[in-house]
């Protein structure tokens, strides 16, 4: 009785906020900046959930996010350009590329210990990377625009900002949604024990390898999802900007930041670090590029020595505080 | 006139002795990032920034006293033992027990804040130190060999040799040895595991202020110049396996060569790819390299 109670609470709560999401965004039609920083948040909320499922939760330290994430982009884009396919369809062999991908990699690379595996991704990504500021197929460096089609859901194209804010809306609902189902069923408890002691793990029946290649596959498709959403709102796409290592970096940082392996902490990383980053890049200006980076740096430096579980942490002690003293 | 045959041979004489001039600076960088992920067992994602750092002071010595690369070379590595002692000292002391992760999030932001410090104080531009005391270039009939180079590779030799002495002769180096291989036992047998953290940080960001000063007389110098060489010092290290020192140097050379071959005889666009490519071979079929730990 107490519990429901209690999720009611929360999800009063819960209600509210997304109601005002949902209706914010009106009033906002005339400031397409403010509308923009929103829809950043949602992208890094999406990707640094998926990040959540094979870092935080089976403790897998990838840096291969960014990779999945331009083939998603790349994929759909490639689909629409030549063959003027929805990107209904270029999201869906995006994600099954990438998910193949990630088989493929994670199947070799998976066994490989915490250094290890991370500095594998990183040069997975790269030589993505380099091939494709190379390949004359995709665009090279110059990288690949997207053709103008009739504003429509078909072509997943909009000529104001509104429609895109409430794409990106959904995706995050989803992704932390897919998050929390996973974070409460068997397999999240099988992620959670892989990351505890992945000997252990083993020793009591559970097939780690399967479960940290399911993780790894399930998180490049989410990636490449976003990465599909991505290129179609910003409707331009180049290796520099979409194969670029600091998106990993970033999603790593939310999480760690809001709360490693939590389906909340993702959620308060990506709400705080992401509009302080682009509120930084305006306040200073052209000028004031690198200022965002110095403080997501500072900001990391102090919650890892000081609270390595991240910001959640401190409100579930304070909320408790506040709870106890309702009570009386 | 020379035949074709003959052409091709001095083409491949000088790609390979490209490889080894710049493998022996890889070989400089690898080391102090294996020195520190050996003993520590922590991989400094900000080395690339820490060599970036040293190619900075070195042109900020040139540029506002005219101080040479090889002048301030000295000074530079005095720098840069404190600079290791102080990061181990105020920030990874702190981090030793810690979760990979932790450790890795925070190099990252190490590598973040001195990366975007010098970014936003030197602004994107590349520099170049002007008029070196080390120029020109040796020529064998086609070959052309650039001093800087030559005696890059030399100063690397000389270190990394100091180094191997260290650490096979001396007190401290067999400490460090030991720590290596079993902490808690070295710990046990009276070694101040402390001090030990604190030497090998010192001696493994100094190694890499001695590469970085070496690559300001034949490099530009650049805020972001770090990232490349930082992930080029993973695949040494890796290849030759953690925490050894002539892994590293094998390490570093076959990677330097690898680098110059497929860029000379396949794509230059492409020379990376075949280092990371076989970084990940590596990985894959032999995890520890091949060469263990000491």
């Amino acid at each position: 009785m107490k519990n429901g109670m209690n999720f009611f609470k929360k999800g009063k709560w819960l209600f509210l906020i997304l109601i005002a999401l949902v209706i914010l965004p009106n009033f906002l039609k005339d400031e397409p900046y403010i509308l923009h920083v929103f829809i950043m948040t949602f992208v890094y909320l999406s990707l640094a959930q998926a990040w959540n499922l094979i870092g935080g939760y089976a403790g897998q330290i990838s840096f291969a996010n960014h990779a999945f994430f331009a083939i998603g982009a790349y994929t759909s884009t490639m689909l629409l350009i030549h063959l003027n396919l929805t990107p209904w369809i270029g999201l869906f062999a995006g994600v099954v590329i990438a998910m193949c991908i990630a088989y493929l990699l994670g199947s070799q690379l998976l066994h490989l210990k915490g250094h290890y595996f991370a500095v594998a991704t990183i040069a997975f990504a790269e030589i993505l990377k380099l091939i494709f500021l190379s390949w004359k197929g995709v665009g090279a460096a110059y990288g690949l625009s997207l053709p103008l089609k009739m504003p429509s859901f078909y072509y997943l194209m909009w000529t104001s900002k509104l429609p895109y804010y409430y794409l990106f809306l959904i995706v995050a609902i989803t992704s932390t949604i897919l998050i929390y189902t996973i974070d409460r069923s068997k397999g999240g408890m099988y992620f959670r024990s892989i990351k505890q002691d992945e000997d252990g793990a083993e020793h009591r029946g559970i097939d780690t390898s399967y479960y940290k290649l399911l993780a790894f596959m399930i998180s490049a498709g989410i990636c490449a999802m976003i990465g599909t959403f991505y290129a179609q709102y910003i409707l331009y796409i180049c290796p520099r900007s979409c194969i670029d290592i600091m998106m990993s970096t970033k999603c790593i940082l939310i999480v760690l930041f809001g709360g490693l392996g939590t389906v909340v902490g993702p959620v308060l990383g990506a709400c705080i670090l992401i509009p302080l980053g682009e509120y930084t890049r305006i306040k200073l200006g052209g000028g004031g590029q690198g200022w965002d980076y110095i403080i997501y740096g500072i900001l990391i430096l102090i919650i890892v020595l000081y609270r390595p579980e991240g910001i959640y942490s401190i409100l579930r002690r304070y909320k408790k505080n506040v709870q106890k003293m309702l009570r009386g | 006139m020379l035949g074709g045959r003959e052409m091709d041979l001095s083409y491949l004489a000088q790609v390979i002795i490209n490889g080894v001039l710049i493998g022996g600076l890889y070989a400089l960088i690898a080391i102090g990032l294996s020195l520190i992920w050996g003993v520590m067992e922590i991989v400094n994602f900000a080395h690339g920034d820490y060599l970036m750092a040293a190619a900075f002071f070195s042109y900020i010595f040139w540029s506002y006293a005219g101080l040479d690369p090889l002048i301030s070379l000295p000074l530079i590595i005095i720098i840069f033992l404190s600079i290791g002692f102080g990061t181990q000292k105020f920030i990874m002391r702190r981090l030793m027990d810690s979760p990979t992760l932790i450790t890795i999030a925070a190099t990252f932001a190490l590598s973040l804040i001195i990366r975007y410090g010098f970014f936003i104080v030197f602004k994107p531009d590349y520099r170049v130190i002007r008029d070196p005391l080390l120029q020109g270039s040796l020529h064998i009939s086609s070959i052309s060999i650039p001093i800087a180079k030559i005696i890059t590779l030399l100063v690397a030799l000389v270190t990394i040799i100091l180094l191997f002495l260290f650490l096979k002769y001396t007190k401290k180096g067999k400490a460090i040895r030991a720590t290596a291989q079993d902490r808690e036992v070295a710990k046990s047998l009276g070694v101040n595991v402390e001090q030990i953290f604190l030497i090998t940080w010192g001696l493994g960001i100094a190694c890499v202020g001695i590469a970085g000063t070496m690559l300001s007389t034949f490099y530009y110098v650049f805020p972001l110049m770090g990232v490349t060489f930082v992930l080029i010092a993973f695949a040494s290290v890796t290849l030759g396996g953690f925490g050894s020192v002539h892994g590293a140097v094998f390490g570093g050379l076959v990677i330097g060569l690898i680098q110059q071959l497929g860029g000379a005889f396949v794509s230059p666009a492409l020379k990376d790819v075949f280092v990371f490519a076989v970084f990940i071979l590596v990985l894959m079929f032999k995890p520890k390299g091949f060469f263990g730990k000491y």
